[in-house]
């Protein structure tokens, strides 16, 4: 048994010494195309503004806003509560799994893209402003200037959970994950 | 290499199939909780008096065979680590829950996984452990909308050691096997001192 | 001749003669044991174990039959009931439980270790032994239950998962259990 023991030792030892010398692994992802195609042509993606104004003055928790124009731009105007990040410190940034992100940028364009980089790098809560800063200032600030403007309310984007949130109704496979 | 695990995620078989895994997965578990003694309400209790500390050796050699396999296996491009269900962090009731649940532990003698193979296993005392944890459980269900909050506070979401004082998974491991060999050797000399001390050797 | 015939019928009938129960295995190798079937979890389903929620699965079940209304209007019991449609014993844990119940049961046997017993002290009565063992488990479940699981989920899944929580709650239960330990001893020594 003392053999066994003094075996077990150093191959535990010799093994977790391994991991030691070859670094974390390379947060390897498996990133699924479909799966994406499918979250963008279903408007899961995204956001509109009368939406994240409402999770902001209902002080909504767990989110996180970023806001990815450049800091001029940012200290001009930026949505209340919103960080300021560049693309590449974005991609630096590491995230907790379940939390949820919300990325914006002037039009939506530079926020697809960003998103688009964090699914691949593995985060599936992430979304973005549709329309951008400018959508923003038209829906939220301006509300009611200007009814040309007023963008259509994507059917998806109100009804989609964003997070878990603590529906009393956990389908099957949530409270298969979450119960131990 | 391609990742293919974890199984059930990259859809290799339904829901049905997961309930027949389940089935195996447990009678596993049942097995070695048995081989390693765990059916006794005596060698449990006796971590906690020092003269056995067999649920150190196997908790803890467990937890140690699991993580160097998580890492090794997510590191060779296997497994997806991050499809794995991280279980996510409450960290003030999961405390308080744990000092209530040692209590209980042993009290009791038992905890569910070995009440349920002692009471398979012909222990009468596991199958009242048993009824006396249904009691608890069903207390609990009529508590719970006045412990609501406590229940959910301090929700820390899915986070993990290395994620919360900054250190890289690799080194955690590290650390936690050598923290683990050097508590198996504490837990040998424990365990020889307290024979020791029975059989009135200096 | 005799011997010979006692311990063909030995292996093949184990529960139906006296037999010395055989001693339990290395804790070390036990221990492996267990982590491989852990890490079999994770990598075929994706989770590791359990044990209380296929306890609170079936109980939810249970109220959901006797008491319906009871079930879908408490806070706690719609989380399993949820709008009626899926039963709650249609639970990944439950399937497992049945698992370690057999696979507790064919250990057991195969060591000749199934026998009715009680397991206790040399220092207190069957009657203590019981009150203790009915309301240890009543303690430990509803601990179990705050703590979103047990040794089984918290601490040897999360433990592996190195999750904050599931640490935090290892080292209270240790904690703990050592401190009472002592109240108890009668118990036990």
């Amino acid at each position: 048994m003392k053999t066994t023991n003094r075996n077990l030792a150093i191959a535990a030892l010799v093994l977790a010494a391994l991991a030691l010398v070859a670094g974390e692994s390379s947060h390897r992802v498996s990133v699924d195309p479909k799966e994406f195609a499918y979250r963008i042509q279903n408007e899961l993606d995204h956001m509109d503004p009368l939406e994240l104004s409402e999770w902001i003055s209902s002080k909504r928790e767990g989110f996180r806003l970023i806001d990815l124009r450049t800091a001029a731009e940012f200290a001009g105007y930026h949505i209340p509560g919103a960080e300021l990040m560049a693309l590449p410190e974005l991609m630096e940034m590491k995230f907790r799994k379940d939390e949820t992100i919300v990325l914006y940028s002037e039009g939506g364009i530079h926020s697809a893209q960003a998103m688009f980089l964090l699914w691949t790098k593995g985060y599936n809560n992430v979304f973005m402003l549709k329309g951008g800063i400018a959508a923003w200032e038209a829906d939220v600030l301006h509300k009611g200037d200007t009814p040309a403007t007023k963008r259509p309310h994507a059917p998806d984007s109100l009804s989609v959970p964003r997070t878990l949130p603590k529906k009393p109704q956990l389908r099957e496979e949530e409270r298969f994950r979450r119960e131990c | 290499m391609d990742m293919n695990a974890p199984f059930f995620d990259f859809g290799l078989f339904g829901e049905g199939t997961s309930f027949i895994v389940a089935f195996f997965v447990g009678i596993g578990f049942g097995f070695f909780l048995e081989r390693a003694g765990f059916g006794s309400a005596r060698k449990l209790a006796a971590q906690f008096y020092f003269t056995d500390l067999t649920v150190f050796k196997v908790m803890f050699t467990a937890v140690v065979t699991a993580l160097l396999g998580l890492f090794w296996l997510s590191w060779i491009g296997f497994l997806d680590l991050s499809r794995v269900n991280l279980l996510p962090s409450y960290p003030l009731p999961q405390a308080v829950g744990g000092l209530i649940f040692g209590i209980g532990f042993v009290a009791g003698g038992y905890c569910p996984g070995t009440a349920c193979v002692a009471s398979s296993t012909g222990k009468l005392d596991g199958f009242v452990h048993l009824l006396g944890m249904t009691t608890g459980i069903l207390l609990f269900g009529e508590v719970f909308p006045y412990l609501i909050n406590f229940y959910d506070s301090t929700a820390l979401g899915e986070v993990t050691l290395g994620d919360a004082i900054g250190v890289p998974s690799n080194i955690m491991v590290f650390v936690i096997v050598v923290f683990a060999v050097l508590g198996f050797v504490a837990a040998g000399r424990i365990e020889d001192r307290s024979a020791k001390k029975l059989t009135g050797e200096p | 001749m005799t011997t010979d015939r006692t311990s063909v019928l030995q292996r093949i009938l184990p529960w139906r003669l006296p037999r010395n129960p055989e001693p339990y295995w290395n804790p070390y190798v036990a221990g492996v044991g267990l982590g491989l079937v852990l890490l079999a979890s994770f990598v075929i389903m994706g989770r590791g174990l359990g044990a209380t929620g296929a306890f609170s699965a079936t109980i939810a079940a249970g109220v959901n039959q006797v008491a319906p209304e009871h079930a879908h209007s408490s806070e706690y019991y719609i989380k399993y009931v949820g709008d009626g449609t899926a039963n709650p014993l249609k639970d990944w844990l439950v399937f497992e439980i049945l698992g370690v119940i057999v696979g507790g049961f064919l250990s057991g046997v195969l060591a000749g270790r199934v026998k009715k017993s009680i397991e206790k002290g040399p220092n207190i009565s069957v009657r203590g032994r019981m009150i203790y063992a009915f309301f240890g488990g009543l303690t430990m479940g509803f601990g179990a239950k705050l703590a979103r699981g047990c040794t089984s989920g918290q601490a040897l899944t999360g433990g592996a998962l190195m999750s904050v929580g599931s640490w935090v709650f290892i080292l209270a239960v240790f904690a703990s259990a050592y401190v009472v330990a002592y109240f108890v001893r009668k118990e036990w020594t």
